[in-house]
């Protein structure tokens, strides 16, 4: 009896192939990120874990119109930031959000307990930037967060968003002024 | 420039690095099995064979998927599904059931799919100690297999370590058992074996070899970790005339998981993967170290060709995640080695490894 790879493959069977190397790849490079982006959206790591795995098996389904590890990685970011909204608009992590930089460590949903040297970090900081992004509009927050956690260019933002590169560049400019007012006290 | 536009770029800078620092918080655990199973139920309705597996069918050779047809399927059936031939499956019920039995739609008709199964092996060459390690095996069930059917079949792979004693330090306590039946609900999962075990095992290994088929089930059924409790056709009340029937298993919280699990496991390259030349090599895994702290060697043709030392993302007794860039490789046969060293005395404490091929 042969097996799988000495029976050969042929035709159709390439696609599959494509797509499962795609979603190895993409997988081992893309996870960690998507996972914290998601969950700078939505503030609980299980939700973030589950929208982030439904991206990826969503992604090798299309693979037949993706072809191309590129348009994948937006197809992921794309599927990543609307799930964490509809999440967001759907159950009330919202409010989870709000209230985590004042509430207990495990309201956040986090499994995993950061180190004792971020803790240490966080308390010298305060973290008060973050506190005020979760206090922006839903868009502001969204833009901002691809732009400055995962450094996306304007275009790719209004890809992931739908929506025009001009109102990213109008977002992010309202967004910043709103962080900088929150900060620094108004002018 | 405005003092506008020099007080935005500070506020920039700061964002970046607190979104940065936050987000650090969370270390996002590994969902490859679930994402794998999910694409595996997914795509076995419009694809006759799948492809993950074929790491692990090449290496394992011709005994591999014969050794591993008898899972579910009554035997008679053919083990490799003929192409077009698998045009209905239980997709989309199958992760989202709450029950089941292994014992129903039997039709004769398999399809291939790529099971979690996890097998006893040594943690290092010294092999004085063992632990857990996890593989995913092609494995044929009929199709439309239910959620019980397909963890059965599972926990059939992982009885059978048979197939992988050629390269991997496994033991084979379940040597001469079978498993007859796998029934779930959402709080108990009951296999019935045909008999307790083989002897000849030590307690570490027996234990071990109990909590392989805990683990399997609760992998392959995806519902968590549903306590599970044994039954022997023989009448037996204890599994290696230790382990009481009367009682459930479940795994270990996540910080006695190191009890259970071998120390180092080498995720990808997946053994006997053929690699495209040109494109950078990854190597990861899971790793439960002190100070989170393994080396890692490559080797060519036995030599060792590049090595190191990485930092998983927890350190033991927390389980945590590693991942080494060995970049763009020339083509030829390699074996990726991790191992830890004993701070105390110097022993190997665990070691592992893959070999792989970049053409």
């Amino acid at each position: 009896m042969l097996t799988v790879a000495e029976r050969g493959e042929t035709g159709p069977a390439i696609a599959g192939w494509e797509a499962d190397t795609a979603l190895t790849d993409l997988y081992a490079a893309h996870w960690h990120s998507l996972v914290r982006l998601s969950w700078l959206l939505v503030r609980d790591q299980y939700v973030a874990e589950e929208t982030v795995q439904e991206a990826f098996v969503a992604m090798h389904s299309h693979w037949s119109q993706l072809r191309d590890r590129d348009r994948a990685l937006a197809y992921l970011r794309r599927s990543v930031v609307n799930s964490s909204r509809s999440v967001l608009r759907h159950r009330v992590v919202e409010d989870r959000y709000l209230s985590a930089e004042t509430s207990a460590r495990t309201a956040l949903g986090m499994t995993t307990e950061p180190s004792a040297e971020t803790l240490a970090l966080e308390h010298a900081t305060g973290d008060r930037l973050v506190a005020a992004l979760g206090r922006l509009s839903r868009r502001q927050r969204e833009v901002l967060t691809l732009r400055y956690y995962l450094d996306l260019s304007e275009v790719q933002i209004a890809d992931a968003l739908h929506i025009s590169p001009g109102s990213v560049k109008a977002h992010a400019h309202r967004g910043l002024a709103a962080l900088r007012t929150e900060v620094e006290g108004p002018s | 420039m405005t003092d506008d536009d020099m007080r935005d770029s500070d506020i920039e800078r700061q964002l970046r690095e607190s979104l940065r620092r936050h987000a650090e918080r969370i270390t996002p655990r590994e969902r490859r099995t679930e994402i794998l199973a999910m694409v595996q139920e997914q795509t076995e309705t419009s694809e006759p064979r799948r492809r993950w597996l074929i790491p692990v069918a090449a290496a394992a050779s011709v005994a591999l998927i014969g050794a591993v047809a008898w899972g579910v399927a009554n035997t008679g059936t053919q083990q490799v599904t003929p192409a077009g031939t698998s045009t209905s499956s239980t997709t989309g019920t199958a992760t989202s059931s709450t029950t089941g039995t292994a014992t129903s739609n039997a039709t004769g008709a398999t399809t291939q799919v790529a099971l979690p199964a996890y097998f006893v092996g040594a943690n290092s060459g010294t092999g004085d100690t063992f632990g857990l390690y996890r593989e995913f095996v092609a494995t044929a069930v009929p199709v439309g297999a239910t959620p019980a059917q397909k963890a059965k079949a599972a926990v059939a792979v992982a009885m059978n370590a048979q197939p992988f004693t050629n390269f991997e330090p496994y033991v084979q306590p379940w040597s001469g058992t079978k498993v007859e039946d796998l029934t779930f609900t959402p709080d108990l999962i009951t296999i019935t074996l045909n008999g307790p075990g083989a002897s000849g095992f030590t307690p570490e290994q027996t234990k071990l070899a109990v909590q392989e088929l805990v683990w399997t089930a609760q992998a392959a059924i995806g519902q968590g970790t549903i306590p599970v409790k044994f039954v022997v056709a023989d009448g037996s009340p204890q599994l290696f005339g230790a382990y009481a029937t009367d009682k459930t298993y479940n795994r270990p919280t996540k910080e006695q998981q190191y009890e259970d699990l071998a120390p180092i496991w080498i995720l990808s390259p997946e053994r006997g993967k053929v690699l495209a030349a040109g494109d950078p090599v990854v190597a990861s895994g899971e790793s439960c170290a002190f100070e989170a702290t393994t080396v890692w060697e490559l080797k060519k043709g036995g030599a060792v060709v590049r090595s190191g030392s990485t930092m998983a993302s927890s350190a033991c007794p927390i389980r945590g995640t590693w991942q080494v860039d060995l970049g763009v490789l020339a083509p030829g046969s390699y074996t990726f080695r991790m191992f830890e060293v004993s701070q105390k005395d110097g022993k190997l404490v665990a070691e592992t490894s893959k070999p792989f091929t970049v053409k």
